[in-house]
């Protein structure tokens, strides 16, 4: 028998009795529970720990969790995510987490029939990235998708609102290269609605990543900007952002500030995956230093490249966007050598054997190679090059740059068929390029076409005669233009003649050149009648003439022939005085012809005149000539009646050309009747 | 001596009013509590003094507790159930809305039913209107998460704190 060293009522022995019973029942509670609060206090401090990334603690509350309460899955399922996540960086791990969460599934299953989601999903993201760390065949990987894909698919049946499968299985249709599936799993993604906040990151990420394969390259950006917001230090979207931005200012139709937003934003992601010695660095590099390229910043191009270059092997794009940016160095430091494009000449030869380059980039190559040829005077080079050019664009007839820059080519051959000399194809070549799609092109081509179609022009044209050494000396003087000539003005484009129009014969002048002037001087030419004929040609064969006036040069005065009595003759009998006025040149003016006979010694008269200002003094015995009657070239000019003497007569006649040249002609003869 | 009908009858009254004050009181006292804003904390100014004092339901947790435009009171950092500073925001999204910001202007597609509703253009007439926050795309709201912004929107937190977890909310505040 107990007995207690006091007194209790009825009533307070009924209350200590209550008392005692619920503190009975509070003690089990409490004993019941302290597994479940110390495993739950721990848990609660490892996801606190995890969620301000303090790994080392994280394990360490896990561990604690799982020991207080080994049949609870929470920590466990958490510590298999976190090997999961550290797996990523070591692959090894993969193998570890997945034996974790088939530990997992075994408890679960034999606990309660089924498994939970996170287990599900984390079975199958092992499995799959296990057999992605052994470098697998396509067969194994495509095989280990599809079994990734099927228990994916298995989950999805047992939790159909979990927004998480759907993530995973965009994963893997992304990793299928399914993009519109990758697409559709997204999209279900909001359709459901239900998303752990963890799974947030990677949705955004594979958002961005289907965007970007879709081509739309702005909406990756952002979704890759947000992924950062989600988690700055995660490695990831930085890397896909950077491959966003890189795809992005490799788009042809990028806008100048989306540009300036992508090189930026490039710019500091170069610096951070530098650091981090990722691939993407030289993938970012390149892509700067095409973008540079395009921007005709061959410096900087010139930079980016060996930077990608320092970090590995340039692919042959690479090369060949280097290899421009050789060239385009060279040009802009003035540098137009061979020495200088020698080493861009060689990539572009590689380039256009290529056979993984396209035609557009055997189009490129061509057209740069005669670019550099004809800079360094090689024009037979060139103009095999920008017609290979030419060739190639045939089949791109539908790509934006080749239109634009194929009536350059054209245009560029055109020129080099000019230089060279062969007209024929030069209009030919002009006519292809006439589709110039750029105004500035289309200004140059028709400056080009006006420019051919600028005749030769004399312009000035004089010749003259003045006394510069002699008195009959010729001077032809001009100016001449050839505008359509590729060459200067040379003595190939003119031709200068002296024309004789009597006999119809003609003789080249020899003429000075000095510039566009042209200068000749015939000396003393023979007396005749001239004409000057100046011609000018242009390397189109267009010609212009100019034609002088005729003028005579007339060196003698008239001359009599025929005399009748001839000079030294003896005559019998003397009645008129007969010769013929002759001058080569002009006409005799007959106004100042004067015919005077002086008679022998002893005559009565000394002399008499029998024409005097062209007309005759005496009239004749027949009265075929009357007194004054006009006289002609064939003079017959009467003698009066007076008594001849025996003895010597002579005649003189005075005459003038019209040109004012007199000439004093006398002769002499004897009468013995 | 033995109890008589009339005392047991008065003990048990005694003790059940004993209990139900004590319950009463127990109820009001975690269920509501007075708080402070911080003198520092200026990202609710005008509604939110600093400095002020305010009440707070602190049973109202639980994303289906809130309502939008709902200020909420929460600890921050997140992840702290130790040294932590209590911050106060306004529910802009529930989980599995989707909310963007598009030219400083909030449009929310809302959950109703497990449905999403179509995208609308959220009128809040307690910003000012001078304020232009960066803008972001549709976010989808996580479960166990509400998505917060603050009245004053001169500048846009991360999207990483403007996710608040259901575990660090602290209760609704009562205005």
């Amino acid at each position: 028998m107990i007995r207690l060293p006091f007194r209790l009522t009825p009533r307070s022995a009924i209350e200590l009795a209550v008392a005692l019973l619920l503190a009975f029942v509070g003690l089990v509670l409490i004993l019941g529970t302290t597994d479940e609060y110390k495993a739950g206090k721990a848990f609660n401090l490892a996801m606190d720990s995890y969620s301000a990334g303090i790994f080392e603690d994280v394990y360490d509350a896990l561990e604690d969790a799982m020991r207080a309460k080994p049949d609870y899955s929470a920590p466990r399922e958490v510590y298999a995510k976190l090997l999961v996540d550290e797996a990523y960086a070591h692959p090894a791990k993969f193998a570890e987490a997945r034996g974790v969460f088939q530990a997992i599934e075994r408890r679960q299953r034999a606990a309660q029939g089924t498994c939970s989601l996170p287990v599900l999903i984390g079975l199958a993201v092992t499995d799959l990235e296990t057999v992605r760390a052994s470098n697998p065949t396509p067969q194994a990987l495509r095989a280990a998708v599809q079994e990734a894909r099927g228990r994916l698919e298995a989950a999805l049946a047992a939790y159909p609102n979990s927004g998480d499968v759907h993530v995973n299985l965009a994963t893997v249709a992304l990793l299928e290269n399914d993009l519109p599936r990758c697409r559709a799993e997204l999209d279900k993604v909001v359709e459901v609605g239900n998303i752990s906040p963890d799974a947030l990151q990677h949705y955004c990420n594979l958002q961005g990543l289907a965007a970007l394969g879709e081509g739309q390259l702005g909406a990756a950006v952002t979704e890759f900007g947000k992924v950062q917001e989600f988690r700055p230090d995660w490695e990831v979207p930085q890397l896909n952002l950077g491959a966003a931005y890189a795809r992005m200012l490799l788009a042809p139709d990028l806008a100048p500030r989306a540009a300036e937003q992508a090189v930026a934003a490039l710019r500091n992601i170069l610096a951070r995956v530098k650091k981090a010695k990722a691939p993407l660095y030289a993938r970012i590099c390149q892509a700067l230093g095409t973008y540079y390229v395009r921007q005709d910043l061959p410096a900087d191009a010139l930079l980016r490249f060996a930077a990608a270059e320092e970090a590995g092997e340039l692919p042959w794009q690479c090369r060949f966007n280097q290899a421009i940016a050789h060239y385009l160095n060279a040009m802009a430091a003035r540098r137009r050598t061979p020495e200088a494009f020698a080493a861009p000449a060689a990539e572009m030869a590689l380039a256009l054997n290529n056979p993984e380059a396209g035609p557009r980039d055997k189009f490129l190559a061509a057209c740069l190679l005669g670019t550099m040829e004809g800079e360094c005077g090689r024009r037979t080079q060139a103009i095999t090059h920008f017609q290979r050019a030419a060739d190639a664009a045939a089949p791109l007839a539908s790509d934006p740059f080749v239109k634009a820059v194929l009536p350059t080519v054209h245009m560029s051959l055109a020129t080099l068929y000019y230089e060279s000399g062969e007209l024929a194809k030069v209009a030919e070549q002009l006519e292809r390029a006439k589709d110039a799609p750029d105004e500035l092109a289309k200004k140059k081509l028709a400056a080009f076409a006006k420019l051919l179609e600028n005749a030769p022009r004399i312009s000035q044209f004089e010749a003259k005669l003045e006394p510069l050494f002699t008195e009959h000396d010729l001077a032809v003087s001009a100016t001449l233009a050839v505008p359509a000539s590729p060459k200067p003005l040379s003595a190939e484009n003119v031709a200068l003649r002296l024309i004789e129009t009597v006999s119809n014969t003609a003789k080249p002048l020899p003429f000075l050149l000095n510039g566009s002037s042209l200068y000749a001087v015939a000396l003393n030419p023979p007396e005749g009648k001239y004409r000057v004929e100046l011609a000018l040609t242009d390397a189109f064969g267009a010609r212009d003439k100019a034609t002088s006036e005729l003028f005579e040069i007339d060196r003698d005065p008239p001359r009599a022939v025929d005399c009748s009595p001839a000079e030294g003759a003896t005559v019998t009998s003397l009645s008129s005085i007969a010769f013929r006025l002759e001058d080569s040149m002009s006409a005799v003016d007959l106004e100042s012809l004067r015919v005077m006979l002086r008679y022998p010694p002893g005559s009565p008269l000394a002399s008499r005149v029998l024409v005097s200002g062209g007309k005759y003094q005496f009239a004749s015995a027949d009265g075929s000539v009357a007194r004054n009657s006009a006289a002609t070239t064939n003079v017959r000019a009467p003698l009066p009646a007076d008594k001849l003497l025996k003895g010597e007569y002579r005649v003189t006649v005075h005459v003038r050309d019209s040109r004012g040249k007199a000439r004093d002609i006398e002769w002499a003869f004897v009468l013995n009747p | 001596m033995p109890m008589s009908p009339r005392d047991i009858l008065s003990s048990v009254v005694f003790y059940l009013g004993v209990t139900v004050v004590t319950v009463l009181l127990l109820r009001f006292g975690t269920q509501y509590g007075l708080e402070k804003v911080a003198q520092d904390f200026t990202r609710m100014e005008p509604r939110l003094e600093r400095g002020g004092h305010l009440f707070v339901n602190k049973w109202a947790r639980l994303p289906q507790d809130l309502e939008y435009e709902d200020i909420i009171m929460y600890r921050r950092p997140l992840w702290k159930r130790a040294s932590y500073q209590y911050e106060f925001a306004r529910v802009v999204g529930k989980p599995g809305d989707v909310v963007e910001l598009i030219g400083s202007k909030l449009w929310r597609a809302e959950r109703r039913e497990g449905k999403l509703e179509p995208r609308q253009p959220v009128t809040e007439p307690f910003l000012n209107p001078r304020d232009r926050p960066a803008d972001f795309s549709a976010v989808l709201v996580p479960r166990n998460t509400v998505l917060v912004m603050f009245d004053s929107r001169n500048h846009r937190e991360p999207l990483r704190d403007l996710l608040i977890p259901v575990r660090a909310i602290r209760g609704r505040v009562i205005r």
